[in-house]
């Protein structure tokens, strides 16, 4: 699907047609769902539900391509995101005491980073990487979206994006070979 | 800043630029042709790359169904929902304000009829509604009646003029007086002169003898019948003198009370006085007087002492809430 049917499937779901909210569906789906089962596994499903929803209320008043409604699809998602963490902040809950222990990123990889999955890859991303530098990575990579959208998502300048995204090369660079990158 | 921290010198100092990163991360770069070190990276970022479905997925159906569902419901009744701002709430409560502050001294004028006609007949029948019983201009005028005034003070009125037409009045000519004016009216409206209307209504009244009234007689003295005390039984009322307005604002009369039936009658409390209420249709009556010390003879107890507020369920003119 390139970006020509994307933006076609697009101006077709504005008027309701089912064939582009379709298109759209299957475009932005699997990296949508990714995106949440990285940050919230256990409600990736209904996090996802909800997303597609809000976009289709306001898809009335949206302005723009397919490029620009994925960044809208995925800071829909990332409020979503963060209610749930919210609202569940506001219910506490039993844990187990190993369950919320801290597993510190160990300095090496210690798994084959050939033959691996997209969860794993994703799961990798999120182990050796902070959680900011994680988010631009996976708004880079998992959603597909420029610098300066990533920036608009999360509220940065382009600069800023560019330093964090940076600093996680860097970063994944010496996990896999600290020999060879060096300061 | 130090050398380490800068963000231009960091990026410069690696050996990969910022192009290459954003290569990198956009896909447009093989692990084999990624710079040295950033192989195994390249791996990563094309095995966390997403593709998009090639068929349907098990949520496809349900999702879309969903999409154009809220779709067609956000296009529909969003420009026809509005909500008021808050000055509208402002001018909604300073409305609502004024109109309780007209209506609260309306209703304690109307309650004593001494609105202007038009006013009071509207007043009336909004609160004759709400089963609330009030002077209506209207309705008595319908009925051709005189006024009210006139019938109650009849007789005084025949005395007086019993007494204008024997020249007991001094020099002062009270033929043209409004009270002979309006007696003379009913009189007329029956068909009879005014001694013939005097001689039924106030048969007792005689013409007093034709003693001349000296000034020192007049004159209020300590045993005169002006400072005689009120309990004082059987003595005959003085009349009134023609032509003498009453001093009183009727609104300070204690004899308007305003009755409003849904409320639960209470007894009248000792300090009050049995005052009959003139609103026209609504008979007066005596309630019996609840003493404030009276011991039951169950309990043994004193039952609570009558306050205004408890017992009062019919307020005089000087106890109604302002």
């Amino acid at each position: 699907v390139d970006k020509t049917e994307r933006d076609s499937a697009l101006a077709s779901a504005r008027q309701g047609d089912e064939w582009g909210i379709t298109c759209l569906f299957r475009a932005f789906q699997p990296q949508l769902l990714n995106y949440v089962r990285h940050k919230a596994a256990d409600v990736a499903e209904e996090v996802v539900a909800d997303t597609w929803l809000a976009a289709a209320k306001g898809l009335a008043t949206f302005e723009g391509d397919s490029g620009d409604f994925r960044a809208y699809l995925f800071s829909i998602a990332r409020r979503r995101v963060a209610d749930h963490y919210r609202s569940r902040a506001r219910r506490p809950r039993l844990v187990a005491l190993d369950e919320e222990a801290e597993h510190p990123a160990p300095d090496s990889a210690d798994t084959a980073i050939e033959g691996m999955s997209t969860s794993q890859a994703i799961e990798a991303l999120g182990r050796y990487l902070t959680a900011e530098q994680a988010e631009v990575v996976l708004l880079r990579v998992v959603a597909d979206l420029s610098v300066e959208q990533v920036g608009k998502v999360l509220g940065r300048s382009p600069g800023s994006v560019r330093v964090i995204q940076h600093r996680a090369l860097r970063r994944l660079a010496e996990v896999w070979q600290p020999q060879r990158v060096t300061r | 800043m130090s050398p380490v921290d800068d963000v231009h010198g960091e990026m410069h100092t690696q050996p990969f630029d910022s192009s290459t990163a954003d290569a990198l991360l956009s896909g447009m770069i093989a692990p084999d042709d990624a710079p040295p070190g950033l192989r195994e990276v390249a791996v990563l970022v094309r095995a966390a790359r997403t593709p998009a479905l090639d068929g349907p997925s098990p949520s496809e159906g349900p999702l879309v169904a969903a999409f154009a569902a809220a779709l067609a419901e956000a296009a529909g009744p969003a420009e026809t929902t509005r909500r008021r701002g808050p000055m509208f709430r402002k001018v909604l409560t300073a409305a609502a304000g004024a109109a309780a502050l007209v209506l609260s001294g309306t209703a304690v004028a109307a309650a004593c009829g001494v609105l202007p006609a038009a006013i009071q007949t509207s007043v009336a029948n909004v609160a004759d509604h709400v089963g609330i019983s009030l002077p209506n201009p209207g309705k008595d005028a319908s009925k051709h009646r005189p006024p009210l005034a006139v019938l109650a003070g009849a007789p005084r009125l025949c005395a007086a003029y019993a007494s204008a037409s024997h020249g007991l009045t001094g020099s002062r000519d009270v033929s043209g007086a409004s009270a002979f004016a309006q007696l003379s009216a009913v009189a007329a409206g029956k068909g009879e002169t005014v001694a013939q209307y005097c001689a039924k209504v106030a048969p007792h009244t005689r013409a007093p003898s034709k003693r001349r009234v000296t000034p020192k007689a007049t004159k209020p003295g300590p045993r005169s019948a002006s400072r005689r005390p009120h309990h004082t039984r059987g003595a005959p009322p003085r009349p009134a003198r023609p032509g003498k307005r009453l001093a009183r604002h009727p609104l300070r009369t204690p004899s308007c009370v305003v009755r409003i039936p849904w409320l639960r009658p209470a007894p009248r409390p000792a300090w009050a006085p049995s005052l009959p209420c003139h609103v026209p249709g609504v008979p007066a009556r005596r309630l019996p007087v609840r003493h404030p010390a009276r011991r039951t003879k169950r309990s043994g107890t004193h039952s609570p002492a009558a306050t205004p507020s408890s017992l009062s369920r019919e307020w005089t003119l000087h106890e109604l809430p302002r």
